[in-house]
């Protein structure tokens, strides 16, 4: 069953009184995006792939114990933990990745090979220079620039004051501009700030 | 540089995919979720913190459990001071006792006011050593080699170098009976001289150390107890009269005095000495007890041992060994130092 059309937060209290549908429809509503920023985070579709299904299934083993103002910040903090903590996270949940199907996976892939390839090397070249930030800056900037999220999501999701992720953003975007790997281009960060004062 | 670090690639994950992700989290979750089922409702619905700490708080408990069961079954190791003072005390007592392993020396039985450590050496034989320093002082010292054949291998505390001190309080230390029950016997019992009977809790290693019950104490003090060795089917196998202790103060280094108060039935006097063969009253010294029982001894002779004996010299109590007052004092700072 797909649910549309519902509030998250709506959702996520159904999901906690153990409605799996409910989860269900959480799933369908912010897989793409958390998908995105696994990807972005990794430039490994496979990896990214796995990486969304763990964050759900962590989500899930913390559903009873958390009830967030806003799920979709929170989400992106449990991904953030988790890209992390890759290593940890996907050995805690193997065997749960033993058991996707692996025959599908195939048939998806080969009619987008190239794309995908292309995708995974353009992004490695982002995150070749991305990553040459301190690890807190790469967090606010992928979740604020890449993935759209005001500096309160950005703070909620990373458990800071936005005034921190503020900073962290300036200095981000101060460090790649000076060292000429990105363009001077105020307009993302304006962006993020304004839709956080809205 | 050619890219723009703000525009990075977004690619979709096709929908069949998003599909097989979607019904494996839901197989995945409901898996979790029958899992989940078989734990107790009451503890789901704890929070995880609270959880966790249950969790945790049920770990420690089984393993203080099992450090338990394994200092039951295994016995209390002694700390390292009083493995070299038992060892040290062993190779003074009984010189031909070599090769003991003090690092072997364990706790193997308790009472209330007492405590009995035990030390193997290489041959899988023993010393013992008994300390109680919370009334008096209680020591005794003995190792198996030093002691006369009993079936089995038991051994029953009177055969052993003991010493009851009323120390500096006047307090005198309470009765106390060790020993060691033969392979095949497993439970022992105390008959005292007015017949109440009291069960002896057997420690490590068939090792028992009985105190009689606060009521009991006056009795133990003053007349004989047995006590009885049984097997699986309850049958007594052997039984064992031993002679109640007598405590007695000394003063001195060299001992210039020796003092106490007798309360054994039939007692005539004090005997001190170095032998208790058919010769003893010719050897021996005597030291009369007075109305009360009392009796005080000034600059006595350089003996071995020391006993209560009745109007015809036989012993009326434990043979205890002397002890001059640095000795006895040595032993008592050493004995209040221990867990």
């Amino acid at each position: 069953m797909v649910m549309t059309a519902a509030d998250p937060e709506q959702l996520w209290e159904r999901a906690r009184q153990g409605d799996d549908d409910a989860f269900g429809a959480l799933f369908d509503l912010y897989s793409p995006a958390i998908y995105g920023y696994c990807f972005r985070r990794t430039a490994d579709q496979a990896l990214a792939e796995d990486l969304m299904s763990v964050v759900f299934l962590e989500a899930w083993r913390r559903h009873r114990d958390v009830s967030p103002e806003r799920v979709l910040p929170w989400l992106y903090g449990v991904a953030t933990n988790v890209l992390r903590n890759q290593w940890r996270s996907t050995r805690r949940y193997r065997d749960a990745l033993r058991r996707v199907p692996v025959a599908d996976r195939e048939n998806d892939f080969v009619d987008d090979l190239a794309e995908r390839l292309d995708a995974e090397r353009r992004m490695r070249e982002i995150l070749a220079t991305v990553r040459t930030l301190p690890e807190p800056e790469q967090e606010v900037l992928a979740l604020c620039i890449w993935q759209g999220l005001t500096s309160g999501e950005v703070a909620q999701a990373l458990g800071v004051s936005e005034g921190t992720v503020r900073s962290r953003l300036h200095r981000a975007r101060a460090h790649l501009t000076g060292s000429g790997a990105a363009p001077v281009d105020p307009v993302p960060i304006a962006a993020c700030e304004r839709k956080d004062s809205e | 540089m050619s890219f723009d670090a703000f525009n990075p690639p977004d690619p979709q994950l096709p929908a069949s995919r998003l599909a097989v992700r979607r019904a494996h989290l839901l197989k995945e979750i409901r898996r979790e979720d029958e899992r989940g089922a078989r734990v107790p409702g009451w503890f789901m619905a704890q929070s995880r913190p609270r959880r966790i700490a249950l969790v945790v708080a049920v770990t420690l408990g089984l393993c203080a459990g099992i450090a338990v069961a394994a200092v039951k079954l295994l016995g209390e190791p002694a700390p390292k001071a009083i493995q070299s003072d038992l060892h040290a005390a062993a190779s003074a007592t009984f010189v031909p006792q070599t090769g003991l392993q003090s690092q072997t020396a364990r706790v193997v039985a308790e009472t209330r006011d007492a405590t009995l450590y035990g030390v193997n050496d290489k041959r899988g034989d023993y010393c013992i050593e008994l300390v109680g320093a919370s009334r008096g002082l209680i020591w005794a010292m003995s190792c198996n080699v030093a002691q006369p054949s009993v079936p089995g291998g038991g051994m029953a505390g009177n055969e052993v170098a003991t010493t009851y001190v009323v120390t500096d309080s006047g307090v005198e230390p309470p009765v106390v009976q060790f020993g060691r029950l033969p392979k095949g016997l497993v439970a022992a019992r105390a008959v005292l001289a007015d017949g109440t009977t009291e069960p002896i809790t057997v420690g490590l290693n068939r090792f028992y150390l009985y105190q009689p019950s606060d009521k009991e104490q006056p009795v133990a003090r003053r007349a004989p107890m047995t006590i009885e060795w049984l097997n699986h089917a309850g049958h007594v196998i052997w039984s064992w009269y031993l002679q109640p202790p007598q405590p007695l103060r000394f003063e001195g280094t060299p001992l210039r005095r020796i003092s106490g108060r007798v309360f054994i039935d039939g007692a005539k006097r004090v005997m001190m000495g170095n032998s208790l063969g058919p010769s003893a009253s010719k050897k021996n010294a005597f030291r009369p007890l007075g109305a009360d029982g009392r009796f005080t001894w000034l600059f006595p002779p350089k003996v071995a041992f020391i006993t209560v004996v009745d109007s015809h010299n036989q012993p009326l109590s434990m043979i205890e060994s002397t002890l001059n007052e640095k000795d006895w004092r040595s032993f008592l700072a050493h004995a209040r130092k221990r867990p």
